[in-house]
């Protein structure tokens, strides 16, 4: 969609680099220099450094865009060498074998053939010298910019494990998985998505531990999607997930270098988006939301233990409030005798009906919590402030909600963030209003029919061929080990030497 | 694609067995904690305990009282019930029913359709107490304030829960129980009795509360005995006990035992155990009851020697002797009305169905007949944690 749009316009970029794409390397260099300027619009960025090789004595041109290229790279293993006095060196060759031979002192060279490479690689950070009287250049690899560094984990943070979080730089990721799987079986597959954009992508996987099929599937979703851009993981995620009409997520992301190479090891499939420190992974699993990379720091006993108490703190999430209306006005009689005296001595003045006291509620937190993300961090104290002091103790004292109530959103919202994945979240919190309206209006019948369809809503989910709610439904015995409680590792290993030996 | 459409329809279709239409906010009910039911001109009189939340639930609590005693007349049960609506300004919410007081009339003119009506309606749970307001109308036992406990209610049910199984002469009777046996045979019904101590008007006042000593208080006493569903009398307090003991009901109780020379002991009896067999010879129905005690001496008022083995045997005799006379005078009482109130017949019909079919009719009559043989065995096993008694270090230092 976005392409026609762009094409009907003659004097955008697109058209400019789709006509250059069939424009091979002209001979003459003062052409090429021409076309890359023009190309380019004479952006200012673009560094064209016209000079002399000196082994041949031929005029050349250096093309790099500044601040991508690492500028010492290009000062002193490119310029310094292809300027400097050249020694024994055969004079009769082509200059550009005489480059790549002798003078060139870079790890990666490419040779580049038509126009559209070289804008190509002068955009990702590659050096591309080209020179008088040859059809073809070659692209050093001088990829150099400021990236942020390997920091500290800031979303799934952990007590107890390795605190290293993945980058902006695809390059940098690919080497954090490395350095944790040092075997040749890692194999890593480049895509380019996005048409504009040109995003690195790149699908990882162990060799011989993931289903073929499944590599498959992965490879042919990627190499279909079609786009002007790509911008995060998430983009990716949209277009190749396998349903569009579901709350849940279908695929895993994490920005912790160990819980891919964990998820790689188990046979998933891993996919690396260049610009965003998320990476995905296929297939996802329902229960994979609810395990954290921690569970297999620490003691299996208390693991599985947080495991349990997380799937608890996810049904409270997701029912608490409803459960809350349905039984308060409608089945009053299940309530506890104390209890419900207490509660209806809470309810005494309230003015609303319980399902708009608890929908009043749920929307004052998910505003709060909205805000709390958006605004600039250095008011955020004073947004909780305001938000506890309204919600807590303000509107239960001027009688507008009941005590009870609060507690029971923040206990919703409280067990809403003890999930390690922050999509599952998000799926409850959707989900969490339905239900209440469905408490509101038909009680604990319509809870449980809710509960019934949201079942069967997850029964037809997959994840790339997996059926989403496995290993519960359809039940496999032997991935039990890793569902509910986590068995020792040693148990969890075995499996996939197991797997890796069946294929 | 059909198919899937079809499931839908049926998995919304229960969905209206709920439905708005039976929605009810909390600020909406009145919940009500007990029910008493009296007559009064040949009418019904239900008094209806409801709670008011605000005043139990509130930290400081405000100066309004925490029960309210509502009675309205009608000739069924339901009438009054509709008919109270009229002085109340929200609706009575039977679910949370604690407790049901019956006037002693009401008991004996026969207590089956008020049980009738109790168990009948879908709101009111079955798991509440029925008791008898022995000599005072029920709406003057549900109008007592009771300090602890603001909705005297939950006081009159947990302190017969409480009795139960502490203190033996006390019969906390469920209403599925009553209903129960009201519609089988072989044992009658039983139902303890509750009184206003003092005067009743005096009882509802808030003043009652506030006093370190009320001046008007419940109890419960005595242990009421029906002939189909009538009252016909009243179990003593020994006679209450020996019951307790027959059918099971005591699981702790306290006995004082007199010393030779003279003072007494305090028991304290655990594990109290009855058992009965039946059985039919030449046509005559006879049970033998065997009873076993297990006691503990909580109290020595007496020189004894409780390291003598002799002493502690001839203590098991007469705690057995005081368990038998207790049992005989009760039995004899129950027999003397004709109205099995053990259950007696349920192990007749047990052991001997078709025996049982021929007595069946007129097992009142063949109760008064029946030969009961009582094994009584205790045991006291522990002395406490000290051994020697200080009483018997006095007397001895006094010689």
């Amino acid at each position: 969609m976005g392409n026609k749009r762009l094409a009907s316009q003659p004097n955008n970029a697109v058209t400019v680099t789709e006509a250059s794409s069939s424009t091979p390397i002209s001979a003459i260099l003062s052409d090429n220099i021409l076309s890359v300027r023009e190309g380019m619009g004479g952006s200012s960025d673009i560094i064209i450094r016209e000079s002399l090789f000196a082994a041949t004595g031929k005029p050349m041109a250096v093309l790099y865009t500044d601040g991508l290229v690492d500028v010492t790279a290009v000062n002193n293993f490119i310029l310094r060498s292809l300027m400097g006095e050249p020694e024994h060196i055969p004079a009769e060759q082509d200059p550009l074998e005489i480059m790549k031979a002798y003078t060139l002192a870079i790890g990666e060279v490419k040779q580049v053939d038509d126009m559209a490479k070289v804008f190509h690689h002068i955009l990702s950070g590659d050096t591309v010298i080209l020179i008088e009287g040859s059809v073809s250049g070659i692209a050093a690899s001088t990829k150099g910019w400021k990236d942020r560094g390997v920091s500290e984990t800031s979303v799934e943070t952990v007590v107890r494990g390795p605190r290293e979080s993945f980058t902006e730089s695809i390059r940098t990721n690919t080497a954090l998985i490395r350095r944790k799987i040092k075997d040749p079986n890692l194999w890593i597959e480049t895509f380019q998505i996005g048409d504009i954009t040109k995003t690195d992508v790149m699908m990882m996987y162990v060799n011989g531990v993931a289903q073929p099929t499944l590599i498959g599937e992965v490879r042919s979703r990627l190499k279909q999607i079609t786009i002007d851009g790509i911008f995060e993981s998430s983009n990716i995620e949209e277009m190749i997930q396998d349903q569009q009409m579901t709350v849940f997520p279908t695929l895993y992301n994490s920005e912790r270098p160990d819980v891919i190479a964990l998820e790689l090891l188990h046979g998933k499939v891993a996919v690396l988006v260049d610009g965003t420190p998320f990476v995905l992974v296929a297939p996802a699993l329902f229960e994979s939301f609810l395990k954290a990379s921690e569970d297999y720091y620490h003691r299996i006993d208390i693991s599985s233990l947080v495991r349990v108490l997380r799937y608890i703190g996810f049904l409270i999430a997701l029912l608490a409030p409803s459960l809350f209306v349905a039984i308060t006005t409608y089945h009053q009689e299940m309530v506890p005798t104390q209890l419900l005296i207490s509660l209806s001595a809470q309810r005494e003045g309230v003015p609303f009906p319980a399902f708009i006291e608890a929908l009043m509620m749920e929307i004052t937190f998910e505003v709060l919590r909205e805000a709390a993300l958006r605004m600039p961090r250095t008011i955020g104290s004073a947004l909780s402030f305001v938000g506890t002091l309204v919600i807590g103790q303000a509107a239960v004292e001027a009688g507008i909600i009941s005590a009870a109530m609060v507690i029971v959103v923040a206990i919703t919202a409280i067990c809403s963030f003890v999930f390690p994945s922050y999509d599952l979240s998000s799926a409850i919190r959707i989900l969490r209003f339905p239900l209440m309206a469905l408490a509101a209006s038909f009680g604990l019948i319509g809870v449980f029919i809710g509960m019934l369809l949201l079942v069967m809503h997850l029964n037809s989910l997959q994840s790339f061929g997996v059926p989403y709610l496995s290993p519960f439904s359809p039940f496999e015995f032997d991935k039990q080990k890793d569902a509910f409680f986590r068995f020792p590792f040693k148990a969890l290993f075995n499996r996939i030497r197991v797997e890796k030996k069946t294929r | 694609m059909r198919h899937r459409a079809w499931l839908l329809v049926l998995l919304l279709m229960p969905m209206f067995l709920g439905g708005c239409w039976s929605r009810r906010e909390l600020n909406e009910l009145s919940i009500a904690s007990a029910i008493g039911i009296d007559r009064q001109d040949d009418q019904y009189l239900l008094s209806v305990q409801v709670v008011n939340p605000s005043s139990i639930a509130k930290k400081q609590g405000d100066n309004t009282t925490p029960i309210i005693v509502y009675s309205a007349k009608g000739v069924s049960l339901n009438e009054a019930v509709r008919r109270l609506t009229s002085s109340i300004s929200r609706k009575i919410f039977f679910s949370h029913i604690r407790i049901v007081v019956l006037s002693e009339e009401v008991a004996k003119r026969g207590i089956a359709k008020p049980v009738d009506f109790l168990m009948r309606g879908n709101e009111i749970r079955s798991d509440f107490t029925v008791l008898i307001a022995k000599g005072d109308s029920a709406k003057d036992v549900l109008g007592v304030t009771t300090p602890m406990e603001k909705i005297s209610a939950n006081f009159i049910f947990n302190a017969l829960e409480v009795a139960n199984k502490e203190w033996s002469p006390v019969a906390s009777v469920k209403l599925d129980d009553l209903s129960n046996l009201l519609l089988g045979t072989g044992m009658s019904p039983v139902l303890s009795g509750v009184r206003v101590v003092g005067d009743p008007a005096e009882g509802r006042l808030d003043q009652n509360v506030k006093s370190a000593t009320p001046p008007v208080r419940i109890q419960h006493t005595g242990i009421g005995i029906f002939k189909q569903d009538k009252l016909v009398g009243w179990l003593n307090e020994r006679e209450s006990r020996g019951y307790s003991v027959l059918t099971n009901r005591v699981r702790r109780s306290s006995v004082h035992l007199v010393c030779p020379e003279g003072g007494i002991i305090g028991i304290d009896t655990s594990n109290v155990k009855a058992d009965f067999k039946g059985k039919i010879i030449d046509n005559k129905p006879q049970v033998w009851v065997d009873v076993q005690y297990q006691g503990n001496i909580s109290s020595v008022e007496c020189p004894i020697d409780l390291s003598d083995p002799s002493v502690l045997e001839q203590m098991n005799h007469q705690l057995e002797a005081f368990g038998q006379t207790n049992m005989e005078q009760v039995i004899r009482k129950a027999q003397s009305l004709g109205t099995d109130i053990f259950g007696f017949g349920l192990e007749l019909h047990r052991v001997n169905p078709t025996y049982w079919k021929q007595v069946e009719r007129q097992w009142d009559e063949e109760f008064k007949k029946l030969v009961v043989h009582l094994q009584v065995k205790a045991m006291i096993t522990g002395t406490g944690t000290i051994s020697e008694s200080p009483v018997r270090k006095m007397e001895e230092d006094g010689l």
